[in-house]
C-alpha cells in the first residue's frame, strides 16, 4: 500500500507491506539515525517523534503514519548538536547507540517539562535505555544543558 | 601528579561523540551495500539433535532467494570462534554448519535472499528432519553424563587444558600453593560455603552486525562489529580455509561490546554467502538471536573454605569451581582461571591456596567473554565467604579486609601460577591503593560498624555492605599492540592503531598519549583504526589491555617518531643529532639556535628538500611483562522493603585505583557503566531456560537491565596513583567497575535481616524467600 | 504478528463490520498484539477515529478506546476524579515512548496477566462499551473472553470513587510481579489483583469482609488482606514463585487499603 509521511519537514512517499513497521521503513529511506535495539518497545533507540510525541518506531505500523509528521534526530539539528556538545563533555557519549533517540526524547521532555526535577527526568527517560555510561553522565549533562537552555 | 601532564589526566572530548548523538551514519548496519543479500539463519529448535535430512528444494524456488546453504556446502573444519590469542586455550569444537546441533538456536542451515521478508519465507520452506536427543541441562549434572555433547572425532584442544569432551569436560585446572588441607585443620576458625552465580546477557543496544562483499582484487572484505579484528581475520581465514593475506576486516562504530563481541558470531555466515554467490551479504541479527544465539556469562558454583586464625589472619583458602560453558567451550578455561587469578591474590597473606575445578559443557547457550570475565563470580564468593567470616570471627568486615589485603610493593604467589590459560607471571605490585580505597570509600558511604543497618520507616531498612576487587592490565606476554605514526604536511600526524574502540573512547585516549609523549596538543593527531589491511596488529579490545598495553605501545611509537624526527632534522641541517631537541614545536640545537618549526618541517619533508624528502614514521609494538591489577573498594547502601524483598541501591560510593586515569571523564564512565551493569547482575538479570531448554528471558520486556531509575546514587572517585610499566603510569579500567556489587549487595542485605543468600540475583522473591527462612530460623532457635 | 491487509476505517461501524465479517484484527497500540505470533488476512486500524478522549460525563467518566497508556497517566479529569491513582497505575509502564501508542482498548481486550491497569479498571469496576453488544462489566470480560465478536469503543467508570494501586517489580519499568488495586466503589469495596501471573481477579468475599464502610479499622484490613491471599490463586513463573506472589498480596492489599482509607 502506499503512504506519505513528513519527515523532518519534507513530505516522502512510500510503497509499504501493511504489516511494515515505521522503524524499518525509516531505516530503509535513509534515516539510518533511526537504529533498532529490541524489536519490544523497550529499549528507546528507535524513538521518533510522531506528530510531536515520542513513540517507539520499531513498534509503529508504518501505515499508522500515513498522513501524520515524523521527526528523527536529523530534524533537530541544531538542538541535538547542543545536547552532544554536554554529553561530550561529560564523557557520556560512549557508544552511541541510545544518543538519537535520547536526544529526541530530551526534546520531548523539554517541551513537556522545561524545569523538570532529578525524579521527572529520571522517570521520563526511563524508557531510554543505556548500557555503556551508567546514566550519570548522561544525567550530569542533561542537568547542565537544560540550565542553559533556561537561562 | 596529573598536573605534570598536557594531554593525559586531562577529560579530553571524544573524538566522535557529536557525530553519533546527531545520528550520523556509524555503525555496521548504516554502511551495509544496499545490495546486500540478507542472510537469515535457520536455527535448530531443539537442544539437542541430529539432522537427518535437509530439504532446500522448495526453498531454492522462491524467487528472489539466491542460495541456500547447509552443512553438505561447507569444509568440515573445527574451529574456535574465541577472540583470544593464538594458540587459543579454546578447544576447536565447533563447525561452522555441522549435522548435529547442541543448543535450542544451533545454526543448522543459511537462506540468502533479496530481502528480510523472503529470506524469511524462504527458510520457512526448508524441510529439516531431526532426530532428537536427549539433552544435558543441568551443569551439575554433566560430567560423566551418559549423553555426551561432543563426541565429534575431529575436535581437539590446543595445547593441554583438560580437556575430556567423552566427560562433557571442556576444560579443567587445578592449582595449590601449600597444604590447604592441613591449615584448614589448624584454623581456628572456619567457614565453608557454596555460591551460585547465573548466566548474564551482555545486552549492548547494537545487535551483532556484520556485512561480507568481494573486492575488485576477489578478495574477502568484512565489515562487522567486533572487539577483535585481527583475531576475527584469524578465525575466519582457518574456519574457511582462506589463506589471511585475502581477508580484510573492518570494524566501523560499534554499539557496545562488554565481551559480546569478542567472538566470531555472525561473520561466517555472511562470509560463506558472499563466496558461494560471489554478491555482498550481511547478517543483522535480531534481539531474539542475540539473547539466544549469542553467548551469555558462565553460570558458576563456587565452593569457598576459608581458614582462620582466631586474631583475624586468614590462613588458607580453597576456591573450587564449576563452570557451566554451554554448548560449546570457547571461553571455557580462561573465564574460570580469572575466577581465581583475579580475586586470591586481594588476599595474599595466606599460607596455603588452592583453585580448581572443571567447566562443562551442556546443551545450552554458549558461555563466552563478559566483562568481569569470572573475576565478578570469583569474587561474589570471596568478598560473601570474607564477611562470613567476619560474622564468625565476631570482627567488623571492613578490619577483616584491611588486616588481610594484599598492599602496595607486595605479590601473591598466585601471580606466577596462574595467567589465563596456563602459567602466569611473576609481580610485584607497583602500585596499590587499596587501602585508600577502602578508607575513602568508607567515609563516603559514612561505614559505622555498629550501625550497619537500621529502620528508616517501618518496614524498611537501610544498610550498608562493601567488596574489595581487582582486575588486571592485559595478559602478559599474550597480548601486543602496536602503532604506526607518520607525520604529514601541516604538522599533524596519523596515528595507526589496531586497537578497538568500543564507544569506549580508546581512538580518544590513545591520541592523548601519543600527543603526551610527543608534546603536542591531542588536536594534532588523527586516528583511523581497527583494519587489518590499514592499521598494525592488536589483539583487540579485551581483558582491559587497551589502556595499558595499546597505550605502551602508543608511547613507543611516538618515542621513535621523536628519534626519527631528529634523525631527519639532523640529516637535513646536517648537524649531529644529539645536539637535535624538539619541544613538540620547535627543533633547535642544544644551544639554542632555532633550526625550524615542526609545521614548516612536515612539509618540507614531503615538497621542498630535494633529495633529502621523505616520510617520517615510527612504529611501537608491546607486550606486558606483567598485568598491573586495578583496585576497588565498593560500598553500597541498599534500602530494604522487608515484607516484599525490595532491594534498591540508594547509594554506591566507589573508590578504584587505575593509576593515572588518562582521560578522567571517560574513566568515570568506565566506572559508573560498570557498577550498573554489576547491580543488574547481582539484583535484576538471570538468563532462564524452560525444562526444555528454550530460552525464556529472549526480548527485553522479559530480560530487565537496570534502568535510570534503579539507582539513585553513583559516587565514583580516583586514587592518585602511579603505575611505573603502565603508559604516563596508567592501569585498565575497563572492566573493574563490575566486580564489587554482587557481594557488596549481598553483605549489605545479610546486614540488613540476617539472611545470607548464596545465589543470584537477588530478586525480591529470592530476599523474601532468605528474609522467611532467616526468621524460622531465629524462631526456632528461640 | 502478520497481516497481508490494512483497512482503515472511517466509522467505528465500519471498523466494526471488518470484524463480523472478515473476522479481523482491531490494532489498538499494536505494541503488545506484534509481539504474537498470530497471523491474520485484514487488521483494522482504528487510530483516526474519534476513540481517543477521557471526559467526564454527568456521574460517568469515559475513556475512549484509543486513549493510550500517557493519556491516562496524565489526564486531569481522572486526577480530578481519582487522585493519583491512574498516574500510579500507569507510569512504571515500560518507557513514556510505549505508553505513548498503549491504548486501552488493547490492554483490556488483550486481557494481559502483566497488566497493571487492567487490576484498576477491575477494582473501579470499569464496564466496557462494546459496539452493537451492549456493556460489559470488565470483570466478566477478564474472566472469560466473550465468544461473540466484539468492539470496545470506551470504558465507563464511576466518578469520584476512593482507590489505590499497588505493585512490586523487579526494575523500575519491568512487568509487575504482581499488582493490587483497591476501590470503594458504590456497591462497597472492590479488591483486585493482577500479575498473578494470570489476569486480575476480583476477591469478593475478602472484600465482604469491609463492607461498605469508608474506615475500616486495621484489623479488618489486615484481615481483607490476608484473605484476598487466601481466595485468589498465583502460579509461578520467572518473575515470581506462587509463594511469593501469595506472601505479597496480602501486603500490597493491606497497604492498598491503608493508602485508600487515609
Amino acid at each position: 500500500m502506499n503512504i506519505t509521511i513528513t519527515i523532518n519537514g519534507r513530505e516522502r512517499s512510500f510503497d509499504i507491506r501493511p504489516a511494515d513497521m515505521l522503524a524499518d521503513v525509516l531505516r530503509d529511506a535513509g534515516f539510518v539515525e533511526v537504529k533498532k535495539g529490541c524489536d519490544t518497545g523497550s529499549c528507546g533507540v528507535c524513538t521518533v517523534l510522531l506528530d510531536g510525541t515520542p513513540i517507539p518506531s520499531c513498534s509503529y505500523f508504518a501505515a499508522r503514519a500515513d498522513g501524520h509528521e515524523v521527526t528523527t534526530v536529523g530534524g533537530l539539528a541544531s538542538e541535538a548538536a547542543e545536547l552532544a556538545e554536554y554529553l561530550v563533555a561529560e564523557g557520556a557519549d560512549q557508544c552511541g547507540f541510545c544518543a538519537p533517540g535520547f536526544a529526541i526524547t530530551v526534546h520531548a521532555m523539554k517541551k513537556e517539562f522545561p524545569s523538570p526535577t532529578d525524579e521527572q527526568i529520571r522517570h521520563y527517560l526511563a524508557g531510554n535505555l543505556c548500557r555503556c555510561s551508567g546514566y550519570e553522565g548522561q544525567m550530569r549533562a542533561i542537568k547542565r544543558y537544560l540550565e542553559a537552555s533556561n537561562a | 601528579m596529573p598536573e605534570q601532564f598536557k594531554e593525559v589526566a586531562r577529560s579530553r572530548a571524544k573524538i566522535d561523540g557529536k557525530g553519533l548523538v546527531v545520528g550520523r551514519p556509524a555503525y555496521t548496519d548504516d554502511f551495509a551495500p544496499r545490495d546486500a543479500l540478507v542472510v537469515h539463519i535457520i536455527r535448530s529448535p531443539h537442544a539437542h539433535a541430529h539432522i537427518l535430512s535437509i530439504d532446500t528444494s522448495a526453498a531454492l524456488k522462491l524467487p528472489g532467494v539466491a542460495s541456500v546453504l547447509t552443512y553438505k556446502d561447507v569444509a568440515r573444519i573445527p574451529y574456535t570462534r574465541a577472540g583470544q590469542g593464538h594458540p587459543e586455550p579454546s578447544p576447536h569444537d565447533k563447525f561452522i554448519l555441522d549435522e548435529f546441533v547442541r543448543y535450542v538456536g544451533d545454526e543448522v542451515a543459511l537462506v540468502a535472499a533479496v530481502d528480510e521478508v523472503t529470506a524469511r519465507d524462504a527458510a520457512a520452506l526448508v524441510k529439516v528432519e531431526y532426530e532428537i536427543l536427549p539433552a544435558v541441562l543441568d551443569f551439575e549434572n554433566a560430567i560423566d553424563n551418559p549423553v555426551i555433547i561432543h563426541p565429534e572425532p575431529e575436535i581437539h584442544d590446543m595445547f593441554p587444558i583438560g580437556f575430556e569432551p567423552t566427560r562433557n569436560v571442556a576444560a579443567a585446572y587445578t592449582m595449590e600453593i601449600g597444604d590447604v588441607e592441613a591449615i584448614l585443620a589448624d584454623s581456628d576458625v572456619t567457614v565453608e560455603r557454596t555460591y551460585y552465580t547465573q548466566a548474564q546477557a551482555h545486552v549492548a543496544l547494537e545487535p551483532h552486525t556484520a556485512y561480507t562483499y568481494l573486492d575488485l582484487h576477489g578478495r574477502l572484505n568484512v565489515v562487522t562489529s567486533t572487539q577483535n579484528p585481527f583475531h576475527t581475520r584469524r578465525l575466519l581465514g582457518q574456519a574457511l580455509a582462506i589463506p589471511l593475506r585475502n581477508i580484510r576486516v573492518q570494524k566501523p562504530r560499534i554499539g557496545g561490546g562488554f565481551g559480546a563481541k569478542q567472538h566470531v558470531h555472525v561473520e561466517p555466515y555472511a562470509a560463506l554467502v558472499t563466496l558461494a554467490t560471489g554478491r555482498p551479504a550481511k547478517v543483522v541479527m535480531s534481539r531474539k538471536e542475540v539473547f539466544e544465539n549469542t553467548f551469555s556469562r558462565h553460570q558458576m558454583r563456587i565452593d569457598i573454605r576459608i581458614g582462620a586464625h582466631r586474631d583475624g589472619r586468614i590462613r588458607v583458602i580453597d576456591m573450587q569451581v564449576l563452570s557451566n560453558t554451554g554448548a560449546y567451550g570457547e571461553h571455557a578455561l580462561t573465564v574460570f582461571m580469572v575466577g581465581g587469578s583475579k580475586t586470591l591474590p586481594l588476599y595474599n597473606k595466606v599460607e596455603a591456596v588452592r583453585f580448581g575445578g572443571h567447566i562443562v559443557y551442556t546443551n545450552k547457550i554458549p558461555a563466552g567473554a563478559f566483562r568481569g570475565y569470572g573475576a565478578i563470580q570469583g569474587n561474589f564468593a570471596l568478598e560473601s565467604a570474607v564477611d562470613e567470616l567476619a560474622q564468625e570471627l565476631g570482627i567488623d568486615a571492613l578490619t577483616l579486609r584491611t588486616t588481610n589485603m594484599i598492599a602496595e610493593g607486595e605479590t601473591s604467589e598466585v601471580f606466577k601460577i596462574m595467567g589465563e590459560g596456563g602459567e602466569g607471571v611473576e609481580m610485584v605490585v607497583e602500585s596499590c591503593k587499596l587501602d585508600y580505597c577502602v578508607k575513602r570509600g568508607s567515609s563516603l558511604i559514612g561505614w559505622n560498624p555498629s550501625r550497619l543497618a537500621y529502620e528508616i520507616a517501618p518496614g524498611r531498612i537501610r544498610a550498608k555492605g562493601m567488596a574489595i576487587a581487582m582486575q588486571g592490565s592485559g595478559i602478559p606476554l599474550i597480548d601486543m599492540g602496536s602503532a604506526h605514526l607518520e607525520l604529514q604536511d601541516d604538522g599533524f600526524f596519523k596515528l595507526h592503531i589496531g586497537a578497538t574502540d568500543l564507544g569506549t573512547g580508546s581512538d580518544t585516549i590513545l591520541a592523548q598519549i601519543a600527543a603526551e609523549e610527543l608534546g603536542v596538543s591531542s588536536d594534532d593527531i588523527v586516528v583511523y583504526a581497527s583494519d587489518t589491511d590499514q592499521t598494525p596488529y592488536d589483539v583487540g579490545a579485551y581483558a582491559s589491555s587497551t589502556t595499558y598495553v595499546s597505550g605502551n605501545a602508543v608511547v613507543k611509537a611516538a618515542r621513535n617518531m621523536k628519534q626519527a624526527l631528529r634523525e631527519a632534522v639532523a640529516d637535513k641541517f646536517n648537524v649531529g643529532i644529539d645536539i637535535v631537541q624538539f619541544d613538540g614545536s620547535r627543533f633547535t640545537t642544544s644551544d639554542g639556535t632555532f633550526l625550524v618549526g615542526l609545521k614548516e618541517f612536515s612539509a618540507d619533508t614531503l615538497y621542498h628538500n630535494g633529495a633529502k624528502m621523505k616520510t617520517i614514521a615510527a612504529s611501537g609494538s608491546f607486550t606486558g611483562e606483567k598485568s598491573p591489577p586495578p583496585y576497588m573498594a565498593g560500598f553500597v547502601e541498599i534500602e530494604l522493603d522487608v515484607e516484599t524483598g525490595k532491594v534498591d541501591v540508594v547509594d554506591y560510593a566507589a573508590v578504584v585505583d587505575c593509576g593515572t586515569t588518562i582521560n578522567t571523564n571517560l574513566a568515570r564512565i568506565q566506572v559508573e557503566g560498570g557498577l550498573l551493569q554489576g547491580i543488574g547482575m547481582a539484583l535484576y538479570e538471570d538468563v532462564r531456560y524452560t525444562e526444555s531448554g528454550h530460552m525464556l528471558t529472549n526480548d527485553m520486556m522479559q530480560y530487565k537491565i537496570p534502568t535510570r531509575q534503579d539507582v539513585a546514587k553513583l559516587t565514583v572517585e580516583f586514587a592518585e596513583s602511579y603505575e611505573p610499566s603502565g603508559p604516563f603510569g596508567a592501569k585498565s579500567v575497563g572492566e573493574i567497575g563490575i566486580d564489587t556489587p554482587l557481594a557488596a549487595i549481598a553483605n549489605a542485605i545479610f546486614n540488613a535481616t540476617g539472611a545470607r543468600i548464596r545465589e543470584l540475583p537477588l530478586t525480591p522473591p529470592r530476599v523474601l524467600a532468605a528474609i522467611q527462612a532467616a526468621r524460622r530460623t531465629l524462631d526456632s532457635a528461640n | 504478528m502478520e497481516f497481508s491487509h490494512l483497512v482503515r476505517p472511517r466509522s467505528v461501524e465500519e471498523a466494526y463490520s471488518y470484524v463480523v465479517e472478515r473476522n479481523a484484527l482491531l490494532l489498538g497500540g499494536g505494541a503488545w498484539l506484534r509481539m504474537s505470533p498470530r497471523s491474520v488476512e485484514t487488521a483494522v486500524d482504528l487510530s483516526s477515529l474519534d476513540l481517543r478522549y477521557i471526559r467526564q460525563s454527568g456521574q460517568l467518566i469515559e475513556i475512549g478506546a484509543m486513549a493510550t497508556a500517557r493519556d491516562v497517566e496524565t489526564s486531569a479529569v481522572l486526577e480530578h476524579a481519582f487522585g493519583d491513582v491512574f498516574r500510579h497505575a500507569a507510569e512504571n509502564i515500560v518507557g513514556v515512548q510505549m505508553r505513548n501508542i498503549v491504548s486501552m482498548g488493547g490492554t483490556i481486550a488483550g486481557r494481559f496477566g502483566f497488566s497493571d491497569l487492567n487490576t484498576l479498571f477491575l477494582a473501579l469496576d470499569a464496564h466496557l462499551v462494546l459496539h452493537s453488544a451492549g456493556e460489559l462489566g470488565i470483570e466478566s470480560f477478564l474472566a472469560k473472553a466473550p465468544k461473540f465478536p466484539l468492539l470496545i469503543e470506551k470504558v465507563l467508570i464511576d466518578s469520584g470513587i476512593r482507590s489505590a494501586f499497588k505493585s512490586v517489580r523487579n526494575t523500575a519499568t519491568d512487568l509487575p510481579i504482581l499488582n493490587a488495586a483497591v476501590a470503594l466503589t458504590p456497591k462497597g469495596w472492590r479488591i483486585a489483583v493482577g500479575a498473578r501471573p494470570g489476569p486480575a481477579r476480583s476477591a469478593p468475599n475478602a472484600a465482604h469482609l469491609l463492607g461498605s464502610a469508608e474506615t475500616p479499622s486495621d484489623e479488618h484490613i489486615v484481615a481483607a488482606a490476608r484473605a484476598t491471599a487466601e481466595e485468589l490463586s498465583f502460579r509461578s513463573d520467572i518473575r515470581g514463585t506462587a509463594e511469593y506472589r501469595r506472601s505479597v498480596c496480602a501486603v500490597l492489599v493491606r497497604r492498598a487499603l491503608t493508602e485508600a482509607t487515609s
